[in-house]
């Protein structure tokens, strides 16, 4: 065997990857060959520089929140709910389009602030303890109180590991889940939880479960109306659980809101698809009840249309930004409505005010990555 | 019923069982791949979104899986590497030093690591040979099954490696 051979068998050689005869052969030459040996030696060097590398990366571990991420992202892409606890995963499969939870509310109606107020109602921990201390530096976060449109309403807090992790909603009803680093007291990554659309097939069995409803009977038999064209998701009940050291948001079923109309009186319904039944049914009174629509007065192309007018909207589009949410603001933020851009890792949100159709501000919402929980800059 | 058929079947419980026994694999095959651990997260998420959609397609038991994901998570990775520009921050060591790779006297003398030259190096590999290396040495396994999961013969694996290991040779060991 030649040198050029041996070379070419050297690294199996040393993989032990040569049959007997070969290794024997390579063996023979090497103990009469320095330059051969020395190959070796440098190919031996080589792999164990390779297996120091490797030993390194060997150590490193995929951050506990990517599997958050990852359930996000299959719920935006239609493939499930978010936060859903396995009792009806079952309907896991069914085909949604991922859309921000205001979204169907607004196209639906009106004063469902009261109803959103209190489906969540988890009730905040006190006391001195790592779960007050995160919700207290939640609370405070400008991240988090841009997200919410003012004050956020803490639902749960838990802690594990020196990360505190808080469960708030808006006065929107939009939940998100905050990471916080309780020694540091800063916000590491915030999540925005939503609620898909409903699909058809929700709607029309939402339907078939109100008309069961002996108070929704009479007021259809009064000539009333009930339509899939005027459903939308509620917020579900979330439950925040720490589980092998790793939050877990689950939600307590599917809820939908049903519009029910006869002449200028509505009613909204409460209905747990989950359960197959009516949780209530409350009429919207007058005064809370505007003539026109809100919903129908500023459609979600129209408010993109005036978020584009300002220059700086233009300019992110510009860069790539993509609309992302589009909403109308409720309670405190009444009378305005965000334009949620998101550019790469920036998240942009665009207040317009309704009255006189032009944008109040554009600000980066910050969002601080893993080991970098410093950088928030509420600017 | 085994953890495959469970994911296959729909069931959520059985997909986060598999994500999490995988995931470190995953993840350790992206960031060797790639040298970002940003990325790496990305490529995590992305294969398993793969995984999910892909779970009426697959046949084949739990080992046809793993090999599977690897291969999702190399094909992912590859995407990442071309869609991406410039190349990631932990690959850049060469840009940083001006052109080229340095010989193995000026690398000790400008005090890198071994870990640091083992990348630079890396990077002169294209994907199909870097792939190969990650596999045998970074995730320890043999020729067959890096033959099964590249889905190339065992031959072109040993052919890869060599040519692999001959550059890597040249760049980080100079003369001994």
């Amino acid at each position: 065997m030649n040198c050029k051979s041996v070379r070419e068998r050297l690294l199996f050689y040393l993989d032990s990857e040569l049959a007997a005869k070969e290794k024997q052969a390579v063996e023979l030459h090497l103990a009469a060959c320095p330059a051969c040996q020395k190959e070796l030696e440098a190919l031996s060097a080589t792999q164990g520089m390779l297996r120091q590398a490797a030993e390194a990366v060997s150590t490193k571990a995929a951050p506990h929140w990517v599997w958050f991420e990852l359930r996000q992202r299959l719920a935006l892409l239609g493939k499930t709910r978010p936060a859903v606890s396995h009792g009806v995963l079952s309907r896991l499969k069914a085909s949604v389009s991922g859309q921000p939870i205001w979204k169907p509310l607004l196209a639906g109606a009106i004063s469902l602030a009261v109803i959103v107020s209190a489906v969540i109602s988890i009730p905040r921990v006190m006391g001195p303890s790592p779960e007050v201390l995160a919700s207290d530096i939640a609370s405070d976060a400008p991240e988090i109180r841009a997200l919410a449109g003012g004050e956020p309403q803490v639902d749960a807090a838990k802690a594990s590991g020196g990360i505190g992790y808080v469960l708030t909603h808006s006065t929107a009803g939009e939940s998100n889940l905050a990471y916080v680093d309780l020694t540091k007291g800063t916000v590491i990554r915030v999540f925005m939880l939503t609620v898909p659309p409903l699909t058809e097939e929700d709607k029309v069995t939402s339907v078939n479960i109100a008309r069961s409803d002996p108070n929704i009977q009479r007021i259809l038999y009064s000539g009333g109306t009930i339509s899939t064209g005027e459903m939308f998701p509620l917020p579900p009940q979330l439950r925040l659980e720490i589980i092998n050291g790793q939050p877990v948001v689950w939600s307590e079923g599917v809820l939908v809101g049903a519009v029910l109309r006869m002449n200028s009186l509505v009613w909204v319904a409460r209905i747990d698809l989950g359960e197959g039944k009516v949780i209530d049914v409350s009429m919207v009174s007058p005064p809370q009840y505007p003539t026109q629509q809100p919903a129908m007065a500023y459609s979600e192309e129209e408010l993109v249309e005036i978020a584009k007018s300002d220059n700086r909207v233009e300019a992110l589009l510009d860069r790539g930004a993509e609309v992302t949410h589009v909403g109308i603001g409720r309670g405190k933020m009444a009378g305005t409505a965000a334009v949620i851009l998101r550019l790469g890792e920036e998240v942009w949100s665009v207040r317009i005010d309704l009255d006189s159709r032009t944008v109040t501000s554009v600000g980066l919402i910050p969002k601080a990555k893993h080991g970098k929980a410093n950088v928030f800059n509420p600017e | 019923m085994s953890l495959v058929k469970q994911w296959q079947t729909g069931v959520i419980a059985g997909f986060e069982t598999l994500y999490n026994r995988y995931k470190d694999m995953v993840f350790r095959t992206a960031v060797s791949l790639t040298g970002d651990e940003h990325e790496a997260e990305d490529i995590l998420q992305t294969a398993f979104i793969k995984v999910y959609e892909a779970r009426d397609k697959f046949k084949g038991d739990e080992d046809a899986f793993k090999r599977w994901l690897y291969r999702i998570t190399i094909n992912q990775c590859v995407d990442s590497h071309r869609k991406k520009k410039p190349r990631s921050p932990s690959f850049s060591l060469d840009q940083m030093m001006g052109n080229g790779f340095q010989p193995r006297a000026e690398l000790s003398e400008s005090k890198l690591e071994v870990e640091d030259m083992v990348w630079q190096a890396m990077e002169c590999l294209d994907e199909k040979h870097r792939s190969v290396v990650i596999l045998k040495y970074f995730q320890e396994l043999p020729y067959e099954e890096i033959a099964q999961i590249l889905n190339i013969p065992l031959g072109t694996v040993k052919s890869r490696l060599n040519t692999a290991m001959k550059t890597m040779r040249q760049r980080l060991v100079k003369e001994i």
